[in-house]
């Protein structure tokens, strides 16, 4: 079974190449169309103890090409069977992919979760009187959003915000050179609202527009 | 309540990511990235990752690793704060 890294464009620097991958398996690469492919061999690990070392392993591969280069990666554990099938991905899906990673090129990702207060009052006796509440237990964190999103705003080229139970998770697509500023920008901010973590740079996961569309689980 | 914000290794980019808290790390990989076609079941802690038709699912590598998650956030005090 393969495992599948990531991906770069063809054209990568030499630290890129023949690392350690999980399990100490050697992380090979191929090229189609313009799309440089990270994988190796890899066999899955049934406890969870192990999963979670095997998850690391992969970050610290992908991180260490993501230093040198834009990558999309594969979601982890993204495998396939042998060759022949992560032929078959190359043939089907590396168009799309070049197409993305020129327009991310030099691009990487930040995250700031701000936390909300929770949610609204069980309380409500009606559907107006809930969104109400509702809207004021996330003014803190709206307010934090908008505190961030008016201090970032000329330096990111894209932002995106996802919610996720009571935290909203904003993401900012920015120049690799852009992110002295941009700490700069965030250390500005003073006290904020509600707590707020930031982390990054990541690659540039929530702006790759070609994910396949997911399926249900069976 | 008024907070500073917390940063985890922004700007550090030789940095190999061991400042980042292990529940980041494990987010990322797990919930962001590509998904592809696959034909194969695999079967982790007990719980079925892949299964086989189109598409391949990982979503269900978070139910397999909800504990790991768990005992991650009990002992998440690892953001440096800059």
């Amino acid at each position: 079974m393969l495992l599948l890294y990531c991906m770069t464009e063809d054209e990568v620097p030499s630290p890129c190449r023949g690392l350690a991958g999980v399990g100490d398996a050697e992380v090979r690469d191929v090229a189609k169309n313009g799309v440089r492919y990270f994988y190796g061999g890899w066999h899955a690990d049934a406890s969870p103890e192990g999963l979670k070392a095997q998850a690391l392993e992969f970050h610290k591969v992908v991180r260490k090409i993501f230093e040198h280069t834009t990558v999309i990666p594969f979601r982890f554990p993204t495998s396939v069977a042998g060759d022949g099938e992560l032929a078959e991905l190359m043939e089907q899906q590396s168009g799309e992919y070049a197409l993305e990673l020129s327009r991310l090129r030099g691009m990487v990702q930040i995250k700031i979760s701000v936390e909300g207060a929770g949610h609204a009052s069980a309380t409500a006796t009606s559907g107006s009187e809930y969104l109400k509440q509702r809207q004021a237990a996330d003014a803190p964190m709206n307010a934090t959003l908008e505190k961030i999103e008016h201090a970032t705003h000329s330096i990111a080229q894209q932002t995106k915000r996802t919610r996720r139970g009571v935290t909203t998770n904003f993401f900012l697509l920015v120049l690799r050179e852009k992110l002295p500023e941009l700490k700069s920008a965030l250390k500005s901010l003073g006290e904020l609202p509600t707590r707020a973590t930031i982390s990054g740079p990541w690659p540039p996961t929530e702006f790759v527009n070609c994910y396949p569309e997911p399926v249900a689980n069976p | 309540m008024p907070s500073s914000p917390q940063y985890v290794n922004i700007g550090s980019d030789s940095d190999t990511g061991d400042e980042i808290s292990l529940l980041e790390i494990l987010d990322n990989v797990l919930n962001s990235g590509v998904v592809i076609q696959g034909s194969i079941v695999l079967s982790l802690a007990g719980v079925d990752l892949v299964y086989v038709g189109l598409n391949v699912v990982l979503t269900s590598v978070e139910t397999a690793l909800r504990s790991i998650r768990e005992d991650e956030r009990a002992q998440f005090k690892t953001l440096s704060r800059k």
